[in-house]
């Protein structure tokens, strides 16, 4: 026996692909269902957070917790016309301390340790044949940077690596298309498969 | 007055950083510290800006109901009842709570993943539309494309004799340089903007 | 002069769209295996789980931003995984940093394979809960769990609760996992977590993010990649479940689409041979 959670299920669902005929208003419906529950969901936790971290380390006397409380009223303040000024504060810390957090996971994630493995990839292989795919590797990096260099007319030497970059780019795209689409199309056959449980084809 | 106002964020933008880059950059207990409050501080703040995001979306569902905006009055009227109950729920229960993970798991979960599908189909058919050989750029795209689907995302390419070694080296080798090369740009860029932000240079934080 | 209607794009897409459905319900209900190698990343990650110490405490980061609802994807893989740690009786820390509601779901498909192995929640196991912030969260998760921590998801301070008596930092990890279908939390994981950390790392996404364990290789360990990765995994701890049925389907899916760019490609060529005739 389906429980009844899953025609539930099944109402929103088919909702939702009811906008692959037109915008009904069904998915209406469901749509805004969708974004009251997006909305309380971000309140429900937010205040779970403020309530365990902010106020509940305040009561058990970690006084220092009234700063950070009293810098989120002050976001609160955005709301308000005449004193939204106040409200920069806050956003100042968020930002400095997350500006702060880019800098350091970009230069030793995606600056350092890329060109640390292009070369140790490109020199610390044992057969030719994966010399020569390490060393690709490495070229092809730097090719596609150069596609993004403005600084200088892309003539000559600058206008052949350009091409080349430009062509491992698209390749690279029509990879990452099929990677990217291939998200979408999981997510197909399992409501395919959630609908043909639901009416009973497929078992439980 | 109005110079504290305007750059005092700024200023506190740049200190702010400069801590937490200290923290990871130098040894230093006191500073470990403080740049570790720093952080449990800032998602306290976090939490308050998306209640703050939220209230805007609820004040904006409010006035439509309020002038009775035809057509969809009352879908915001549903939303805004949908949030208070949510809310109530979630906050009495706790988000652990077992009605509440029912709606999250039964209503929430199978709509978005009905969303997903509705992209996924338009998805498909924007291949139709937009994979087309005009030049010989694009004609890596599409060969790439379907090499990739059938070499790599499907195992049935690994009876076709010589398919997987083509997906493989795209992947290992094109797929992976020209991404490194992406990386590595947005990286610079980023380092960049944070080094400009730090520096007080960055004028548009706090909106025009 | 007659216009051709399968010429308009409005009826081609909703050729395209009803062919993708219709074929996606056909795969689903023929009982067609297709025979399937195991994939190197998924082999890379079975492996990687399977050189982990017994016993070791483990991390789980459930950073699916809509949470685990049911048919969900990664479903298979993440019950799959669930199976090869309690084998080897691995200690699991489960946090997220995208939902708080994603944790109740994994931990409920989880139950049955825990509670089957006798795992007891507090020894074996911890619901630390939701951490909003994304990256900054994380970065004080790896510092700090018990400055950022101070109960679990239930409220139970971290004092009280055995395992958390051994964790003290991202360090105190032998492995770590990241469930999440964006490619955008897995990288900060990546960033805040595994590489400042050297926390190997087995990443499960629904598809994207098939190119993050090549920019990362000695951190990234392996990855579980959509359904193909959830069938692997499967056969390769010999339980064979829901992933290895929906593989099939999942070959229709893909032919429609690259059907669908062989169809827009031909009709493009059909009509510039047609323009260039007149």
């Amino acid at each position: 026996m389906v429980p009844i959670e899953y025609f539930i299920g099944l109402f929103f669902l088919l909702g939702a692909l009811s906008f692959l005929y037109k915008e009904t208003h069904w998915f209406r419906f469901v749509e805004f269902t969708l974004m009251g529950t997006a909305v309380a969901n971000a309140l429900v936790f937010s205040a779970n957070v403020i309530r365990v971290q902010g106020v509940q380390a305040l009561v058990a006397g970690n006084w220092i917790m009234i700063i950070p409380l009293a810098l989120g009223v002050m976001v609160l303040t955005r709301l308000i016309r005449g004193v939204e000024y106040l409200s920069n504060w806050p956003i100042a810390l968020v930002v400095g301390v997350g500006t702060a957090l880019s800098i350091r996971g970009h230069v030793s994630a995606d600056i350092i340790t890329q060109i640390r493995v292009s070369l140790t990839w490109a020199f610390g292989r044992t057969t030719p044949m994966s010399l020569a795919n390490g060393l690709l590797t490495a070229l092809f990096a730097v090719f596609t940077l150069m596609v993004f260099t403005f600084s200088r007319e892309h003539k000559g030497i600058l206008g052949w690596v350009g091409k080349i970059g430009r062509m491992v780019l698209m390749v690279a795209f029509g990879v990452n298309a099929a990677s990217n689409a291939n998200f979408y199309l999981n997510q197909i056959v399992t409501k395919v498969e959630q609908i043909l449980v639901t009416i009973g084809l497929l078992p439980l | 007055m109005a110079d504290i106002k305007t750059t005092g964020p700024f200023l506190v933008v740049s200190i702010a950083a400069l801590l937490t880059l200290a923290e990871y950059y130098f040894v230093g207990p006191q500073i470990s510290d403080a740049a570790r409050t720093l952080g449990s501080w800032v998602v306290i703040i976090l939490a308050f800006s998306l209640i703050m995001a939220t209230g805007r979306s609820f004040l904006y569902h409010m006035r439509e109901v309020r002038r009775r905006a035809v057509g969809t009055w009352y879908y915001s009227l549903w939303f805004m009842i949908l949030v208070v109950v949510l809310f109530s729920v979630g906050t009495y229960e706790t988000p652990n709570g077992p009605n509440y993970v029912w709606w999250q798991t039964w209503i929430m979960g199978t709509t978005v993943g009905g969303i997903y599908v509705v992209v996924g189909m338009w998805m498909i058919s924007a291949v139709f539309r937009t994979f087309r050989v005009r030049s010989l750029y694009t004609l890596g795209s599409v060969v790439a494309l379907c090499l990739f689907v059938f070499g790599w995302i499907l195992p049935i390419g690994e009876s076709v004799a010589g398919l997987p070694p083509v997906a493989s080296w795209l992947y290992d080798v094109v797929l992976t340089g020209s991404w490194r090369g992406v990386i590595m740009g947005a990286g610079i860029g980023i380092v960049y903007y944070g080094i400009r932000t730090i520096l007080m240079r960055e004028r548009r934080i706090f909106g025009a | 002069m007659a216009s051709n209607p399968l010429a308009s794009f409005q009826n081609m897409r909703r050729l395209i769209w009803s062919a993708g459905l219709v074929l996606t319900a056909v795969a689903l209900l023929l009982p067609i295996v297709i025979p399937a190698p195991v994939a190197d990343t998924s082999l890379r990650a079975y492996n990687a789980v399977e050189g982990v110490p017994n016993n070791s405490i483990v991390l789980i980061a459930c950073d699916n931003q809509n949470g685990y609802p049911p048919f969900f994807t990664d479903t298979p893989g993440m019950i799959a995984q669930f199976k090869h740690m309690v084998r080897k009786h691995l200690r699991i820390v489960v946090v997220s940093f995208a939902t708080p509601v994603g944790i109740q779901q994994m931990l409920g498909y989880a139950d049955s394979v825990l509670k089957k192995a006798g795992y007891e929640y507090g020894k074996d196991y911890v619901n630390l809960g939701y951490f909003p912030g994304s990256e900054t969260a994380m970065a004080a998760f790896s510092r700090d769990i018990h400055a950022l921590a101070r109960a679990d998801s239930y409220g139970k301070p971290l004092e009280q609760l055995p395992l958390m008596r051994e964790v003290k930092t991202a360090a105190d990890f032998k492995i770590g996992f990241d469930y999440s279908s964006t490619v955008f939390l897995q990288e900060g994981f990546v960033r805040q977590i595994a590489i400042p950390y050297k926390l190997p790392t087995v990443l499960q996404t629904t598809g994207m993010g098939t190119d993050v364990i090549t920019y990362y290789p000695h951190t990234v360990v392996g990855m579980i990649l959509g359904i193909r990765g959830c069938a692997d995994y499967e056969r390769l701890i010999g339980e064979v479940g829901t992933g290895v049925a929906r593989l099939t389907a999942l070959h229709a899916i893909n032919c429609v689409m690259v059907g669908s760019c062989v169809m827009g490609n031909t009709l493009y060529f059909m009509q510039r041979k047609g323009k260039g005739r007149k």
